[in-house]
């Protein structure tokens, strides 16, 4: 199955302009030295009052990193089976792929990708430890958000558009539900490769990891929230002295309303949108790039309408386990795009 | 695993090499650049600066 041309032709013209606003943090930051003369590079160490203002925040967030979001998740997840908001769709194939994937992203990816920042980036990078530490605590968070945010963005994009990429994603759209388990629903390969956990490790090394600490935190809440069957944004919709909010809220971040739109089992209802509202923390990339879809209502169905619930491995570790469902796009023998 | 997984992965894991490196050394040339805009700017200041208050 070949990529269509206009989708490859909007693919290439998005991610030139995706280069200049990568560098934009930077040449705001850099018009702002400019203008008001500092020289944050000049001071020799960060000051004491600023070093303990790093300190306070990684101290106070840092355990939030660590384990306070999987508490926050659990908690959530809590909230939702408590309202019955999963309703009878959490089979027994589903609870084991979603309990595979949220241990695996524990047991394998944390441990690795705590490996590769501590091992690999020093031999990738060498004596580049700390060499843009005299980046501002401000300026350091909306360059990692950006950075972050627009590598997950594309990453995820191309998953969805480049047809020999989407199997690796399939296990996050195949569930008929929305929750928190649907956030560490991946497939193990798809993950382990996540561009922009290993762009932040990068920065973070070369010496923005407290604003790293403050933008994943900001990032894992967001699209947590995002993923969760609680419809959190509807009040924002339902009052109208809240749509000015509203308005620049669902178009800033993602929300509810636009992200389970994509993962809708149908666009033909005018809310579903699979094919687009790619954002992960930021909507915003879906604005620029064309790729925003906002109905401010929910779907009625969810996941992919061919599925027949793949076996648990499969679904985690495709394409090393195959499964056994006839026709599946995970089987030994299925089609690329179903 | 055949042969055209193998294959495949190789693919997905360039993808993914090039999805990271491009805004890294974006990033990396940008912050390396304002700091040497803003330095070498800084040291014309500083050269400039005896001749004004010799001027005085």
């Amino acid at each position: 199955m070949k990529m269509d041309a206009e989708v490859r032709q909007k693919i290439i013209s998005n991610s030139l302009a995706s280069l200049l606003i990568y560098a934009l943090p930077v040449a705001l930051m850099l018009l702002t030295f400019s203008i008001t003369g500092q020289r944050p590079w000049l001071q020799a160490a960060p000051t004491v009052s600023l070093l303990r203002f790093y300190q306070s925040f990684e101290h106070a967030l840092g355990p939030l990193h660590d384990y306070g979001l999987t508490i926050f998740v659990v908690v959530l997840g809590i909230v939702e089976f408590s309202f019955g908001l999963y309703e009878n769709r959490w089979t027994k194939t589903e609870r084991a792929t979603d309990i595979a994937c949220f241990a695996a992203s524990y047991i394998v990816l944390r441990p690795f990708f705590t490996y590769v920042g501590l091992k690999l980036l020093p031999a990738v990078l060498p004596g580049l430890k700390n060499r843009f530490a005299w980046v501002p605590f401000f300026w350091g968070v909306l360059i990692i958000c950006v950075a972050d945010d627009l590598t997950q963005y594309w990453y995820h994009r191309l998953h969805h558009q480049v047809p020999w990429l989407w199997r690796f994603h399939r296990t996050h759209h195949s569930a008929a539900y929305m929750g928190m388990a649907m956030a560490s629903r991946q497939n193990v390969i798809y993950t382990i490769f996540f561009s922009q956990i290993y762009l932040t490790a990068a920065l973070a090394y070369l010496g923005l990891g407290g604003p790293a600490v403050i933008a994943l935190v900001l990032k894992s809440v967001i699209t947590t929230l995002a993923h969760s069957s609680i419809p959190w944004d509807k009040p924002f919709y339902k009052y109208k002295v809240l749509h000015p909010v509203a308005w620049v809220l669902e178009r800033l971040i993602s929300t509810p309303a636009t992200h389970h739109a994509h993962h809708a089992a149908t666009t033909d209802d005018g809310i579903g949108y699979y094919k687009g509202n790619f954002g992960n923390m930021f909507f915003l990339w879906d604005v620029i790039f064309g790729t925003a879809h906002i109905s401010r209502e929910y779907p009625k169905s969810y996941g992919i309408s061919h599925y027949q619930g793949d076996e648990w491995y499969a679904q985690l570790l495709w394409p090393i386990f195959k499964s056994k469902v006839e026709g599946s796009e995970l089987a030994a023998n299925g089609p690329m795009v179903k | 695993m055949r042969l055209q997984d193998f294959t495949l992965l190789g693919k997905k894991i360039l993808v993914g090499i090039v999805v990271t490196v491009v805004p890294l050394l974006i990033l990396l040339g940008s912050l390396y650049l304002t700091r040497k805009v803003l330095t070498s700017d800084g040291a014309t200041e500083q050269v400039s600066s005896p001749a004004t208050s010799h001027a005085k």
